[in-house]
């Protein structure tokens, strides 16, 4: 897969602006929960992760939807959903391992994050950098030249 | 989902008494006048508690108001409001706290809850996406809040709640309303008023939605307000330290609340409580709901007598309190927090009782057989002890539970050691120190002894000069920052003179407190480069966007500004005098850092305060011009 | 490599088709089967005669997809007759030549041999002609016979559509193959406050009516209905296969080795028709389910192409939707463990309940209702073999956690 979503919980402080943001984008809803990106709140640990589709090579949730709705995209290399065939019958969501398969309460299908067309949302939104989009040596790229600006501005 | 656009539409009334439940539809009128969060409040409370009233008795009535942006993409938009009448005062009593109450609030269905009475029998209250019902709470009353949550958290998994501790339930005068774990509605003594209609917890979990009204613009604006914070000098400083950055130069200026406003900085207060001290104990930051700032810290303990404490804390003002009000060392007050959190008090009271009780005992007043044991300043386990006997009203905690000045009225001249404004203790700031626009809203907070709703959004913790007779803070910047600020030019150019660089401390001070009020109610954060950056205009178009209700950024003001008069006449009715507005005679008598105030001078600059605000010079008392303006005659 | 054929048009025999495909776009691939129709979702039949599903939105393809790659298709074709030898497959007076065969030939719903069960009014849930025809007969009182998930879902879907409903159980609790007592009990009781009759530990034992139904009889009482819907079992479409030398197993279902293969050299099975292997006993097991059909295809693809692919066995997942309540059950129920040696591990909140069973540390098996996050978790540590030691050292650690994130879902159910 060309670009992926990269997630490092170390940074995350779990304002919850990703959950936001997507709603918004995919629903016009300020609603955190009809987001396909969680923050998992360890609230008594300080720590928080946030959780989305992994984009499985062979996805649990494709095996187990009873209408074959879901597939990979050659191109992209996403899971992605023939949306209109979905019956809701939450088989994908409880497959899933990684809670990635989410009710959309307003449209009554079971969707999966699809990356924003390429410039996902949640990553916009991200006052961190805890969210990032890319290609795994560009967003290592970027690690390291963050990290290089650090040592010599302290 | 909700018809209603930016707001989720209703406000619930749970009457205690009768276990009902009534649902009120906003209407366009009451939001545009009191828009939400504290003004919501104001008005409902005004309305229903008469000035008579103990605030402990099922006559008074407790309101949470989430500010109408919670729930939206505008940064730092997570606060809400909660008040009532205060044990402590007698006055208005409120809070203001964020996480993640007030955003499962409004998506459960309400604006705001509005508790009233009180049950024979310990109860708790879910408010689930639209849902209400009470519950017994026979199995919580008793547990502390940390035990309570642990066991709400896992009946009602996603679920948000407002309880009390013990401290609550013993009916402790400045017991607060926890926010989960670690955030609290914590001043002037809410969680006493939950606690007297025996109320232990408000659960609240929601998925219902909010609709915007104009989701580009809603976006748009939010992006914009950002990028202003984060164009903000005070935002890198305030994300990687948090209110932790007043800490040091406070302490230079001698400034300080320390040892019971006795000195004005501790001699090893550098030492102990410098950032790369705090920075060991620091591990990551934790953000509150659609916050760009971060600025809380998450702390564990690794070693030494706390080893394994770990919580989300080091803020400044119970820091402060703890560490410099009764010269506890960092780690003992990290502790001192967790009790407090864990017995649901308020730090700054629960500081300021036992810096004055230790003072007391200082000055043979009280002794070790009134306490049970010695006390000192800095005797972290002498404290800490202290803490738990008042938190369960054990020994003399049964005394020092009342409140620094109840408590101090016990023993003759024990009055000269409660360090408070309308019986409310002072927090972290010594006036004597610093007099500017924070330290004078101490004397003109409705809440009373308290910082938090006066600060300059342009405060400059560089220079601490007072120039003409108290009159006027030194402004410190240039051109630039003073263009960039939001005020409307006419208030601006009275409080800013640039040409001779000053801040005038009465002006600034009514327009700080309109702005800070004006973020209570539409649930914005005060931290510096929030209120440096974001002003009426921006709040306005904000406000448009989410509700759809039009509204200029000089009917926004206006409207914080009713609430704040609304409030100020609450507390006429309930007894303030205009002598009540001064600070206790230590700081006019004793010299800290080699300065007192002059009672004078601080009388001329609170009556052209009152000038400022349209009120008597004198007396304080709103004017019928101002009033009228504000459409509030009909209050009266 | 000439030809594969497929028998079966179903999940297991599509999944094989599109298998090959992906890996081999030459191969000759012909699918037969019984029905003239493209694929569809035996298992929304239940939602299409509730009307939560149009019964064109059934189908999972069209009759041009599976042209588009590369499929002829003989479907609306009884098998007369498999010639091993000559690997032939006559379908009337049409012969096929095959190199690989993949049986995929399904299930057929049974009605058992009680009076009057052959009178008009009696049907099965299997196939779309089956909804056709239950639609056409516009039932109103409905006997529904068998309480597995077929039945369940039948008899919740024509209480939706207006019909009176009882359901019959010889067991002592509805849904006996994949819920507890308890869990059992919880859904009976809902089904019960929706409106719909259950009744348990009785049997169906007569039909009554002069042509079509008018009652029917149970060993306890007599029950007024005019429409009886059988779900009272399936029976492996095996016969044609036998005949031709494949040995089938004691479960009635065809045998495989663990690469799909029969005991026939390059012949494969897969799906309802087979016996697979249980992936947490390791013993041979019937299970019907449509995701494990998809595997085993899948795999039985893989091998027929010359590729070696071991199948990891079959694990149970059900999802039922009851009174619009997701009732889930993973892996086995108790009726499968040792009681001895097992430790159930149950709780609840107003909304959910949920228990899980534990053999040895290792989890074996999850049932919950009202509750659809964190059981993606627990089945994967089910099938990962992960012991509750193991997945306790790694909550509690700060930054194993991290790495492994997605057990955190589970921790309130394993009590961590």
């Amino acid at each position: 897969m060309s670009k992926q979503l990269i997630i490092d919980s170390t940074k995350c402080t779990g304002c919850g602006l990703c959950q936001m943001a997507c709603a918004i984008k995919n629903n016009r809803q300020c609603e955190p929960s009809l987001a396909r990106i969680r923050i998992w709140r360890e609230e008594t640990r300080g720590i928080f992760i946030p959780m989305v589709c992994q984009q499985c090579e062979n996805p649990p949730c494709a095996a187990a939807c009873l209408m074959n709705v879901i597939t990979k995209d050659p191109v992209t290399g996403l899971t992605i959903r023939k949306i209109d065939a979905c019956i809701a019958c939450r088989a994908c969501q409880v497959a899933c391992p990684f809670e990635a398969s989410h009710y959309d309460y307003l449209r009554e299908v079971v969707v999966n994050c699809d990356h924003c067309e390429g410039s996902p949302a949640c990553v916009q939104y991200c006052p961190t950098g805890a969210l990032q989009y890319g290609s795994l040596n560009e967003v290592l790229d970027n690690c390291r030249q963050a990290e290089a600006l650090r040592r010599v501005c302290t | 989902m909700s018809q209603s656009r930016g707001y989720a539409g209703q406000i619930l009334e749970v009457d205690l008494n009768n276990q009902a439940f009534h649902r009120t539809e906003l209407t366009p009128e009451f939001c545009q006048d009191y828009l939400g969060g504290i003004g919501f409040n104001a008005r409902i409370i005004y309305d229903a508690v008469p000035g008579g009233i103990d605030a402990l008795s099922p006559d008074n009535v407790l309101v949470f108001g989430v500010g109408t942006m919670v729930g939206s993409t505008f940064p730092t938009a997570s606060r809400t409001e909660v008040s009532s009448k205060s044990p402590m005062t007698g006055l208005f009593g409120t809070s203001n706290s964020g996480m993640f109450f007030g955003i499962q609030l409004k998506n459960a269905g309400f604006d705001a809850l509005v508790v009233k009475g009180r049950t024979d029998k310990p109860v708790y209250l879910v408010i689930d996406n639209g849902d209400v019902s009470i519950h017994d709470a026979g199995r919580l009353w008793g547990k502390d809040s940390w035990e309570t949550l642990d066991i709400l958290k896992k009946q009602y998994p996603g679920c948000e709640a407002a309880l009390i501790g013990p401290a609550g339930e013993n009916l402790v005068r400045f017991a607060c309303i926890e926010n989960g774990y670690y955030d609290a509605w914590a001043r002037t003594g809410l969680g006493a008023v939950m606690g007297s209609k025996n109320l232990k917890a408000i659960v609240v979990r929601g998925s219902l939605g909010i609709t915007p009204d104009n989701v580009e613009k809603l976006i748009e604006v939010s992006w914009r307000a950002r990028q202003l914070i984060e164009s903000s000098p005070f935002f890198a400083p305030f994300k990687s330290y948090g209110s932790m950055n007043a800490a040091m130069p406070y302490g230079n200026f001698k400034a300080l609340n320390a040892h019971n406003f006795s000195q004005g900085c501790l001699p090893d207060w550098k030492e102990n409580f410098a950032r790369p001290k705090v920075e060991e104990l620091t591990y990551g930051h934790v953000a509150c709901q659609s916050c760009i700032i971060a600025c809380a810290h998450w702390v564990e303990i690794k070693e030494g007598k706390y080893k394994g404490l770990r919580m989300k804390d080091m803020e400044v003002t119970p820091t402060t309190s703890f560490g410099s009000g009764c010269g506890m060392s960092l780690e003992a007050s990290v502790k001192a927090a967790e009790m407090s959190q864990r017995y649901g008090m308020d730090m700054v009271s629960a500081g300021g009782v036992m810096g004055m009780a230790i003072e007391l005992f200082n000055r043979g007043i009280i002794n070790a057989d009134d306490v049970g044991y010695e006390l000192a300043f800095g005797d972290d386990d002498a404290i800490l002890h202290l803490m738990e006997d008042i938190a369960h009203r054990r020994g003399i905690g049964q005394v020092l539970a009342e409140g620094a000045l109840r408590a101090a009225q016990q023993y003759k001249d024990g009055e000269a050691s409660a360090m408070h404004v309308k019986g409310l203790e002072i927090p972290m700031i010594d006036p004597r120190g610093r007099t500017s626009t924070w330290s004078f809203g101490i004397l003109t907070n409705i809440r009373g002894g308290d910082h938090l709703r006066c600060r300059n959004p342009i405060e400059n913790l560089r220079y601490n000069e007072n120039k003409h007779e108290f009159q006027k803070e030194r402004f410190g910047f240039d051109q630039k920052m003073y263009d960039a600020l939001d005020m409307p030019d006419s208030i601006k150019s009275q409080a800013i003179d640039l040409e001779n660089d000053t801040t005038d401390i009465a002006i600034m001070s009514r327009w700080a407190e309109d702005l800070i009020n004006l973020f209570n109610s539409l649930g914005v954060c005060i931290r510096p480069p929030v209120e440096h950056r974001i002003g009426p205009t921006i709040l306005a178009e904000a406000y448009t966007a989410f509700t759809g209700i039009k509204i200029t950024s000089t009917e926004l003001m206006q409207s914080s500004e009713r609430c704040w008069n609304l409030i100020k006449l609450f507390n006429l009715r309930a007894g303030e005098k205009p002598g009540d507005s001064k600070f206790p005679r230590r700081f006019y008598e004793q010299e800290v850092g080699g300065k007192k105030l002059d009672e004078t001078q601080l009388q001329e600059v609170l009556r052209q305060y009152y000038v400022a605000r349209g009120w008597d010079p004198l007396t304080g008392q709103p004017s019928g011009n101002t009033l009228r303006e504000l459409r509030l005659n009909s209050a009266e | 490599m000439k030809n594969i054929i497929i028998i079966g048009n179903g999940a297991a025999g599509n999944s094989a088709a599109e298998t090959i495909r992906r890996q081999n776009m030459d191969v000759p691939i012909v699918m037969i089967a019984r029905e003239e129709l493209p694929i569809y979702s035996a298992c929304a039949l239940p939602d299409c005669l509730s009307g939560w599903v149009n019964r064109n939105q059934l189908f999972i393809k069209q009759m041009q997809d599976y042209k588009r790659i590369g499929i002829i298709t003989k479907f609306g074709y009884e098998i007369s007759h498999i010639d091993i030898k000559q690997r032939l497959i006559l379908i009337d007076k049409e012969t096929v030549a095959f190199d690989r065969l993949i049986l995929a030939t399904g299930s057929r719903a049974i009605i058992p041999p009680v009076p009057g069960s052959n009178m008009a009014g009696n049907f099965v849930v299997k196939t779309i002609s089956d909804i056709d025809q239950i639609m056409a007969y516009k039932p109103h009182q409905v006997l529904v016979v068998g309480s597995g998930n077929i039945g369940v879902e039948v008899a919740e879907a024509l209480h939706m559509r207006g019909c009176h409903v009882t359901m019959v159980e010889v067991m002592d609790h509805i849904l006996p193959r994949i819920f507890d007592k308890e869990p059992a009990r919880r859904l009976s009781q809902m089904l019960l406050d929706h409106g719909i009759t259950v009744l348990t530990r009785e049997k169906v034992i007569g039909v009554s009516g002069g042509g079509r139904v008018e009652g029917a009889t149970t060993d306890q009482r007599a029950i007024n209905c005019d429409t009886i819907i059988w779900a009272a079992g399936v029976r492996q479409n095996v016969e044609i296969a036998q005949t031709a030398g494949v040995r089938i197993g004691k479960l009635g279902g065809i045998q495989v080795d663990s690469h799909m293969q029969t005991n026939l050299e390059g012949i494969y099975a897969c799906g309802d028709c087979i016996e697979s292997i249980d992936m947490l006993t390791g013993k041979p097991t019937l299970s019907l389910l449509w995701p494990n059909a998809k595997r085993q295809g899948e795999v039985a693809a893989l091998n027929c192409l010359g590729q070696e692919v071991d199948y990891e066995g079959a694990v149970s997942m059900v999802v039922e939707d009851i009174c619009g309540i997701t009732a889930v059950s993973i892996g086995m129920t108790s009726a499968a463990l040792d009681p001895q040696n097992t430790t159930i591990l149950e709780g609840q909140t107003p909304n959910e309940y949920w228990r899980v069973l534990v053999q040895d540390d290792l989890i074996m098996g999850m049932q919950t209702i009202g509750i659809t996050s964190g059981l993606g978790a627990v089945m994967t540590l089910m099938k990962k073999r992960t012991t509750l030691r193991e997945f306790k050292q790694t909550v509690i650690d700060n930054n194993l956690i991290r790495k492994t994130a997605w057990y955190l879902p589970a921790r309130r159910f394993l009590e961590v």
